[in-house]
């Protein structure tokens, strides 16, 4: 299906967004990719084509990756501004209130928007991420760190340390990984430092909210997918769907496998409407 | 007991060994590190207090390493030359045949030396690497360049791009990284491209050969275990839930074995 390109200033950052033109007008689902992808990976992976003719279709590229601005200070890429990034979206749109699909990076996103701007959202659907916790343990402080290290010297030299355990990666891996841009992408390891939230932030985030993860999930933080169970745990209105035997990329690529359950999650949520 | 620190030039190329007061009659065994440590993780290990006296103890730091000299060529690292370094330290000590134990890329030194230098040993103990093969496999090469290009860029960054994964390392794993030479080190994974040796060159080797590697050692368990299954007279251990560091540092379960070993050898001299 066609899909307009359109582009948003939200207060000096630019966002790029696409907009399905299928013949649904409702309900809207906004979809944030993870760190390092954009809104071509949700097509790749078949998201928007399987989806358009029941919801009105909104992907956006999150700032610092796709299309959007690419900043460089790790102050630019804090929880208040990402969030910011998708309600200027919606309010570019007239579209008061959204569902909300993110995976990875998205994911944390999605928590942040649970937290910030539960108002302009009916529902959330979490892939693969936890809530951060606050108190950031040596473990990931160091990995982020590191990471940035690397990225900052160029993308071809985080391929180089993905490659020098892994052995190569797929052909369309390595591209997408290269055409990040190498401060933005750094700058937002740096961020991640201060995406923290409590317990109680958790416990307050009333919003109906469908949590999944992949059994083998171990990426990118160790125990991905039990820290993720268990900030789903927390959220009094979130349910967690464990998908068996996948791991993280095997669970953003496992479209056909996802749908049914959104959409039965989707339609639980418009019946309490 | 007390090492003597020595330098040999081997075709001017400056290699440092050590080497214990043993007895005399004491029968020498050449220790070989891994790649990106020295003759002190022997030490430091337990190895030299563990088997000093019974062995005439050598220790080798493998060019490019330790305080031996840091050639920055790939070409400086071939099969040959590293195997020249360990016979000229023989020749240096008056010492005919020798037993050796390889670690890791010590191993893999001590494989080329079982089949191009064998009338020098009477036998080998290789730790935890097996030969590499021939052709090199495109996902070993897409590894070594890759650490490669990270290493030229500095030890820190080789160091980040292990932590980016794996967390924070050990104190004692990264300022033994930080102290190794970036292109000293970097040359050898290139040379490791033609470090490759045919399945016929194993069934080739003849001398007595004890290959070990743990379980939980998953790049390298099966190849090792391969390829001793091929050498005539080589056997080969599991170390059951050992990690690649893990069997470098289990001194107290490898050395018995490694007793026996050496012991048939010698009974059958």
């Amino acid at each position: 299906m066609p899909y307009q390109d359109r582009f948003v200033d939200n207060n000096g950052v630019r966002i790029h967004y696409e907009v399905e033109e299928g013949p649904a007008e409702e309900p809207v689902i906004v979809f944030v990719h993870g760190m390092g992808m954009s809104t071509k990976d949700w097509r790749d992976a078949g998201y928007p084509e399987k989806l358009c003719n029941e919801f009105k279709v909104v992907l956006v590229d999150s700032r610092g990756f796709g299309q959007s601005d690419k900043l460089k200070e790790p102050a630019d890429y804090g929880r208040a501004q990402k969030v910011s990034d998708i309600t200027a979206v919606l309010d570019d749109l007239g579209v008061d209130k959204a569902y909300y699909w993110g995976f990875s990076m998205g994911a944390s996103i999605g928590w942040a928007v649970g937290m910030l701007a539960p108002e302009r959202f009916h529902g959330l659907v979490l892939g693969a991420y936890p809530v951060i916790s606050p108190d950031v343990p040596e473990i990931d402080r160091v990995r982020w760190e590191a990471r940035a290290k690397l990225m900052r010297i160029g993308m071809d030299i985080y391929v180089a340390a993905m490659e020098m355990d892994q052995g190569p990666l797929p052909e369309d891996s390595r591209n997408r990984l290269l055409s990040n841009d190498k401060d933005a992408y750094a700058a937002q390891q740096i961020a991640n430092l201060e995406w923290g939230a409590p317990d109680e932030d958790i416990v307050n985030m009333t919003l109906p909210a469908l949590v999944y993860s992949g059994t083998e999930d171990d990426y990118p933080m160790p125990r991905n997918h039990t820290l993720t169970k268990r900030s789903a745990s927390l959220a009094p209105n979130a349910r967690f769907l464990p998908l068996d035997g996948h791991t993280h990329m095997s669970a953003f690529l496992a479209a056909d496998l996802m749908i049914p359950h959104v959409r039965e999650f989707i339609a639980m949520v418009e019946d309490t409407r | 007991m007390p090492f003597d620190d020595r330098f040999i030039d081997n075709s001017g190329v400056r290699i440092h060994y050590e080497v214990d007061d043993a007895p005399n009659d004491a029968p020498p065994l050449v220790l070989m590190h891994g790649m990106g440590m020295s003759t002190k993780d022997w030490h430091n290990a337990g190895y030299t207090a563990a088997l000093s006296g019974e062995f005439r103890l050598i220790l080798i730091d493998s060019r490019g390493f330790g305080q031996s000299e840091k050639l920055t060529e790939p070409a400086d690292y071939g099969r040959a030359q590293k195997v020249s370094d360990v016979t000229a330290v023989l020749d240096d000590l008056g010492v005919e045949k020798a037993f050796y134990w390889g670690y890791s890329m010590g191993a893999s030194i001590g494989w080329a030396l079982g089949m191009l230098a064998p009338h020098r040993f009477h036998a080998l103990v290789l730790g935890s690497y097996p030969v590499i093969p021939l052709p090199v496999p495109d996902f070993d090469r897409a590894r070594w360049q890759a650490r490669a290009k990270i290493m030229q860029l500095g030890m820190d960054v080789y160091v980040a791009a292990m932590e980016m994964d794996a967390g924070p390392l050990p104190d004692a794993d990264r300022e033994r990284l930080l102290a190794n030479d970036k292109d000293a080190y970097a040359a050898q994974q290139l040379a490791n491209l033609d470090w490759g040796a045919p399945d016929e060159d194993i069934v080739s080797m003849t001398l007595p050969t004890f290959v070990y590697a743990g379980t939980k050692d998953g790049r390298n368990h099966e190849p090792a275990k391969r390829c001793a299954s091929l050498a005539p007279n080589a056997s080969f251990l599991s170390v059951p839930d050992h990690t690649h560091m893990e069997a470098f540092l289990a001194a107290d379960t490898m050395i018995p074995h490694v007793r026996k070993f050496i012991a048939g050898v010698q009974d059958a001299l």
